[in-house]
């Protein structure tokens, strides 16, 4: 049975508690996923940053009231960014997110060709006979390039 | 005479599954007397300055649900651990009350993904043995957690998906 009591309790809690806690957690796991990525251990990270391994735990414990400039070391230390806002993000994500035509140069999956994009394509280009037959106006085709790097053409 | 507690679900969370124990002879469990001694005294007015304390474990159970055990630290209470997690609170967390920090609350985990929650208390002292509201929570939970060691490598009790399966049942 499950409790009786746990989720009205917890339903009280102040509301600033919790969001500390989380926002305090939220940047553990940040780095704890940097830490993965470049396998790299706390003890690792103690010596980067040249502190004992208690106090770089403690700094991660969820619970430490991190200083901005702590987190910017840790940044610096780590080579990634661990706190973003979500102005810098959209920022990002719109830089990412086009890019213009003619600094893409398509690579036809069935012969490896490059494709210059400037030139329109036609049903003789290879691997490009689904565009061709889209591309009526003289303009390079508008691509997407989505956070996984990949290209789409956008029709 | 022995007491018969019943090992039951508590709280289940994508990341980590919470049981419970329960002696048989009780209406409650001890995760949840726990609760509710805290949360209904503060419900009937009384100036409870452990209410933010109690919340804040709550939270710390719900934070280890979604993220996993590995987030934080519990503390080491012998066989057993507790909450909330071993490190210092910080000065500038003001909204807990004067008494903040005192209060435990013991728990079990079994890696992977599974917690069984004790009871707890308050700890008005540096030694567990010296507070007395805390002292029986201790020696329960430490029994607990020996015989739940016996039971898994007995196999008595599986974890299996996350999930305890067997004989769901420790005799003290």
């Amino acid at each position: 049975m499950a409790s009786k009591y746990f989720d009205k309790a917890l339903a009280g809690i102040k509301p600033e508690n919790r969001l500390f806690m989380q926002k305090n957690l939220d940047i553990t796991e940040q780095v704890f996923a940097i830490l993965k990525e470049k396998k790299l251990t706390q003890r690792d990270l103690a010596q980067l940053l040249g502190k004992s391994e208690p106090e770089v735990s403690r700094m991660l414990s969820g619970f430490q009231n991190l200083t901005l400039k702590t987190i910017v070391r840790l940044e610096m230390v780590l080579g990634q960014e661990i706190v973003t806002t979500p102005l810098r993000a959209k920022e990002k994500w719109e830089n990412e997110k086009e890019i213009p035509a003619l600094q893409i140069t398509f690579f036809s999956s069935t012969a490896f060709t490059p494709i210059d994009i400037y030139k329109q394509p036609t049903s003789e280009t290879p691997g490009m006979a689904a565009y061709s037959r889209e591309a009526t106006s003289p303009k390079p085709i508008p691509v997407k390039v989505t956070f996984d790097r990949k290209v789409q053409a956008l029709s | 005479m022995k007491n018969i507690f019943l090992i039951e679900e508590f709280k289940f969370y994508e990341k980590t599954h919470f049981y419970t124990i329960r002696d048989e002879n009780k209406a409650d469990s001890e995760t949840d007397l726990f609760i509710k001694r805290f949360f209904e005294e503060n419900a009937s007015g009384f100036q409870n300055d452990y209410y933010d304390d109690l919340t804040l474990i709550l939270e710390w159970i719900r934070q280890i649900g979604k993220r996993g055990m590995k987030i934080c630290s519990l503390r080491h209470e012998n066989d057993a651990k507790a909450l909330p997690p071993d490190k210092i609170l910080p000065a500038d967390l003001l909204y807990l009350g004067r008494n903040r920090g005192k209060l435990r609350l013991y728990c079990i985990p079994l890696p992977p993904g599974v917690i069984i929650l004790c009871g707890g208390g308050l700890k008005t002292s540096q030694k567990v043995q010296e507070s007395p509201d805390l002292i029986a929570h201790f020696r329960l939970a430490n029994q607990i957690a020996k015989k739940i060691t016996e039971a898994l490598i007995s196999q008595e009790i599986t974890i299996e998906r996350g999930k305890l399966q067997g004989l769901m049942e420790i005799w003290i």
